[in-house]
């Protein structure tokens, strides 16, 4: 049992590329959040008390948490599953261009729901289109030098995120919790 | 414990099988044992005066009602307080009108002073209580009352999924910051975005797919599938469900039934949207109002009415069951039974639904049957308000009228008064908390409606002689004029009395 939880460890990306996987997936999950949190603020603060309001902003911030964590436990998921060349090594430049490419279509995809819902064999044909993309991009751009290079920059300064967005989704998760309870 | 022995195994299987036996009898025992004397009020949402058979419209979309109708009380010109169904909702549930409870807003809420004056906290020392609201806005008003209602049924209850999060236990004591922050924001399912990024989209997904198996599995006989409050629901259940609730009452109770129907969207049975579309019915339509700047064109304001009527029709067709089961069991011999709307609905002067700010007869005349034990039918055409339900039950159940209501109780009731004024009011854009300047409010006095709307993009006075002109085509208001000066000093004053901010 022990011998393969170590063995599912050493499979696992380096901590400083998790580090920053996480950083970029909690600048795009809280970024949206709070956009769409002041979206609608103007209409919260017609009937929502600021006990009220700030609960809300709780629950908008938790549940970002949560979903960063999620999102980053797929791809831990998927670096176990797969040949630690191919993407553990890789972790952090690969998911710059696959987060940013998943990112983008999450929004359109928002967009194309904010009416009501495409065709269910649009959505499978474009996601389809999406991954194969993902998987062609994430696979290349490490494995060039330059495009390496500024990809490991670029994540190495996103991590910064961090900093921000663990401890305020922390302290909203706490908080929510709180609420839960009493 | 002491060890048991032969005898003492054999007394108690002798006991368990008498207590089978009773059981089973009980069961067998008829419905007239079963509790008597409720109180039931049912309120079909969205659901106008106007497009109703026995109320007047050309069409006979309700000939089940019409029929329960003939035994009880019929109040032709009832006004409801609101257009949508907040205010609309929580003035039914308070006798007060929304400047006073300020459910203002679509996620309003009854403000603190008055969240203990209900007809809920009226009676629950007499009755017990049961509450169900298919629609999420009025839910959250109920989920105000836990303390008082004895069962409160969830939302989902006879919805096909149950995808709705704040209704989860886990929530059970936040539900109201719950509901705004999910279903309102993080993963809302309707239009607009959701603030989730990824799972957003994925749950919507999973509505989709879901929206898909029911309709295949349960959407038989539907002309567009089936209806939907979030969720899909499907008629017959909803029917069999308010069935079901009261046929399980084991004692008085009060009930308050909130369904979605006839809600949009409109997802009649086939079998009345072929009928009302053969039946050659074209509407007489009034010019599109001055405050509406993109209006729909008549084709679309007759077309979606007729989706309208058959839905309507095609609940008509459901509740049948329910009125019967009231006639067969005796449950109208006992109990009182009210069927009302929070709001109604508009397919005329441009407008399709009811989000607009405006407060035409279609939008707030809506229909109200009470059928009483004396089963004694009668048909009241005085103007009378949402907020006299309130002090209506109160007179029913034996209690004293709330001094916080501002309703009195309904004709037949008590004597009317001819000299009355009713009131409706919307404040949709306004906060909740500060004085009331965005707003559109409407005063109705020996059948003269006084209207005055000032709200963001519109400003102007209406005056309807409803009597002469129920569908408001004629527009009486001329400054100089008596008749506009009598009625316009009446709105000012009461604007002044109610703490509305008149800028004109």
């Amino acid at each position: 049992m022990r011998g393969l939880f170590k063995f599912l460890l050493n499979r696992l990306p380096r901590r400083s590329a998790v580090f920053e996987t996480l950083g970029l997936i909690l600048l795009f999950v809280f970024s949206w959040s709070l956009v769409q949190f002041f979206y609608r603020f103007p209409s919260y603060i017609l009937f929502l008390n600021v006990p009220t309001l700030v609960g809300v902003l709780a629950y908008y911030m938790a549940f970002a948490l949560l979903e960063s964590l999620f999102v980053l436990a797929i791809l831990l998921f998927i670096a176990e599953m797969l040949p630690t060349a191919w993407y553990s090594i890789h972790f952090s430049a690969a998911n710059l261009p696959m987060l940013i490419f998943l990112g983008d279509f999450a929004i359109i995809t928002q967009n194309w729901m904010a009416g009501w819902y495409p065709g269910a064999l649009f959505l499978l044909k474009w996601m389809g289109i999406v991954l194969i993309w993902m998987l062609i991009i994430g696979f290349a751009i490490p494995r060039v030098k330059l495009s390496n290079k500024i990809a490991s920059a670029i994540m190495d300064r996103v991590s910064i995120m961090n900093y921000v967005y663990l401890p305020i989704g922390g302290i909203s998760l706490f908080a929510v919790v709180i609420r839960l309870a009493f | 414990m002491a060890k048991m022995n032969r005898r003492d195994l054999l007394k108690f299987s002798g006991l368990a099988a008498v207590s089978l036996a009773a059981t089973s009898l009980a069961k067998a025992i008829p419905n007239a044992e079963k509790a008597k004397g409720h109180i039931i009020l049912i309120v079909f949402d969205a659901w106008s005066a106007k497009n109703v058979g026995f109320l007047g419209y050309q069409r006979d979309t309700m000939p089940n009602l019409r029929k329960f109708a003939k035994k009880a009380a019929v109040y032709h010109n009832h006004i409801s307080p609101g257009r949508f169904t907040v205010p609309g909702t929580a003035s039914l549930i308070t006798g007060l009108y929304p400047w006073s409870h300020r459910a203002l807003n679509l996620n309003g809420r009854i403000i603190p002073k008055h969240q203990n004056h209900t007809v809920f906290d009226l009676l629950k020392d007499r009755l017990a209580m049961e509450g169900f609201a298919q629609n999420v806005y009025a839910d959250q008003l109920l989920g105000g009352k836990e303390n008082e209602l004895d069962i409160h049924l969830p939302f989902g209850t006879y919805n096909l999924h149950d995808r709705i999060i704040y209704d989860n236990p886990l929530f059970k004591n936040d539900q109201y910051t719950a509901f705004n922050a999910f279903e309102d924001g993080i993963v809302q399912e309707r239009k607009g975005m959701d603030a989730s990024l990824f799972l957003g989209p994925l749950i919507r997904i999973k509505a989709l797919r879901d929206r898909i198996v029911s309709n295949q599995m349960y959407g038989e006989g539907y002309y567009q599938g089936l209806p939907e409050s979030i969720e899909t629901y499907s008629l017959k259940d909803l029917a069999d469900g308010l069935i079901e609730l009261i046929d399980g009452l084991t004692e008085p109770s009060l009930v308050y039934f909130h369904v979605f129907v006839p809600h949009d969207p409109y997802r009649p049975y086939s079998k009345y949207f072929n009928m009302f579309q053969d039946d050659k019915f074209v509407p007489v339509l009034n010019e599109p109002h001055p405050a509406i700047h993109d209006p729909a064109d008549a084709n679309l304001m007759n077309k979606t009415r007729l989706f309208y009527d058959a839905f309507i029709a095609s609940w008509d067709s459901e509740m049948a069951r329910f009125y019967d089961y009231a006639e067969a069991t005796g449950l109208v011999n006992t109990s009182h039974i009210v069927i009302t709307a929070d709001h109604g609905e508009m397919f005329d002067r441009g407008v399709v639904g009811h989000s607009v700010d405006l407060l035409t007869q279609p939008l707030v005349n809506v229909p109200l049957v009470i059928s009483s034990p004396d089963r004694l039918g009668s048909n009241h055409y005085e103007f009378t308000s949402g907020v006299d339900v309130v002090p209506t039950i109160a007179k029913i159940a034996g209690v004293d009228i709330p001094t916080w209501a501002e309703g009195r109780p309904l004709p037949g009731y008590e004597e009317n008064d001819p000299e009355r004024t009713i009131y409706c009011f919307d404040s949709a854009d306004n906060s909740a908390f500060g004085p009331l300047k965005k707003f559109s409010f409407g005063a109705i006095r020996k059948s003269k409606k006084i209207v005055y709307y000032q709200n963001l993009h519109y400003t102007g006075w209406e005056l309807y002689d409803l009597a002469a002109d129920p569908d408001e085509r004629t527009d009486l208001f001329k400054d100089g004029d008596a008749l506009t000066n009598e009625y316009k000093n009446l709105l000012l004053l009461k604007m002044e009395e109610f703490g509305i901010v008149y800028e004109g």
